[in-house]
């Protein structure tokens, strides 16, 4: 990850995502693994709203994030299932992020465009854009006049990641246990 | 929830709930009903009526999943029996029982966000993901929420 103060030279990924489009988002470059297409996303019930959902790369699952909705400005669809506007055309970043000593890997879709850049040193800090939670939030810088947000993955995908509650559930009716009308089914 | 899935093969049902399938464990799999044309589930069975059968209530998967619903007739109640209790889950579709080896399993990430949903796993089929359902979790949960959806497990065999 890049040092918090960027005193020297350094290499990042910056990207726009879905929802976001006029937020710039930057990772360093160690952390991004690949920009790839991946199968659509397998929701996940009762995860966090912005967990879009499982997914597969090179054979690993992978958890898909929806930046967008830490924004506030699009409303999550209920229960964790895949956005109607999800886009499967586009390509996701794929990043790996340490999670209680384990090696995770998550992606999220990413707007084209996205690409390396190298940042000089002591490049000025600015403000964090309004809608963007400050606790994903590494460093703010101002670069060649336009924002750059360097993310901290940890605390997304670490501190926010309360899960929703079970809401209130009912009874549609009942069914009989043990009798003629029922079978189990045989593997 | 369980982060690994806990024997090598996994003999499970598949089930559809609003277009996604899920794996429920055989070994938690009591009896499937079919709910028939006409029926209404409310009224199929009085309750505690002391009789040998005794009713479970039914929840909607795709109500708990999604917050949504869908007619009821054709669909399919599976009784799922824990060590914790019996609740039976309506669900859009079966698919016959099938087996996973250990390779084609996978572990859900560790993320918080996932800590407390009730999966224990993932399969691997040709065309998707499907998540394991930890049923004990998904028992507790229900009865943390409503316990008069549960029949406690003394009562359930």
């Amino acid at each position: 990850m890049p040092p918090d103060n960027l005193s020297r030279s350094t290499q990042l990924f910056q990207f726009r995502v879905p929802g976001l489009p006029d937020i710039t988002l930057a990772l360093g470059l160690p952390e991004v693994l690949e920009i790839a297409r991946l199968p659509e996303p397998t929701p996940v019930p009762f995860a966090s709203s912005f967990i879009l959902g499982l997914s597969k790369w090179r054979g690993n699952i992978v958890t898909v994030l929806d930046l967008s909705s830490l924004s506030g400005r699009v409303t999550d669809a209920p229960g964790g299932a895949l956005r109607p506007d999800y886009d499967p055309g586009l390509r996701h970043l794929v990043a790996q992020v340490i999670v209680d000593t384990r090696r995770e890997t998550v992606a999220w879709p990413v707007l084209p465009g996205a690409g390396s850049l190298t940042v000089p040193p002591r490049v000025p800090q600015t403000h964090i854009p309004p809608g963007v939670p400050a606790e994903i939030v590494r460093l703010a810088i101002s670069v060649s006049n336009q924002t750059l947000v360097l993310l901290n993955l940890e605390h997304l995908t670490g501190g926010i990641g309360n899960a929703l509650g079970c809401g209130e559930v009912m009874a549609i009716g009942h069914v009989q246990q043990g009798t003629d009308k029922q079978k189990k089914p045989q593997p | 929830m369980t982060n690994t899935p806990d024997s090598q093969t996994l003999h499970y049902l598949p089930v559809e709930v609003s277009g996604q399938l899920f794996a429920i464990p055989m070994q938690d799999v009591s009896a499937v009903q079919r709910i028939d044309a006409g029926t209404d589930p409310e009224g199929v069975t009085p309750q505690g009526n002391g009789s040998s059968a005794l009713a479970v209530p039914v929840i909607d998967l795709s109500h708990l999943f999604w917050d949504r619903a869908s007619p009821l007739p054709g669909r399919h109640a599976v009784v799922i029996a824990t060590d914790v209790g019996t609740c039976a889950v309506l669900v859009n579709g079966l698919r016959p029982a099938s087996t996973a080896q250990a390779m084609d399993q996978s572990a859900l990430p560790h993320l918080p966000a996932f800590r407390h949903c009730p999966f224990r796993g993932l399969v691997h089929e040709p065309d998707a993901l499907v998540l394991i359902v930890d049923c004990r979790a998904l028992v507790e949960k229900l009865r943390r929420a409503s316990p008069e959806l549960i029949l406690e497990s003394g009562h359930a065999t």
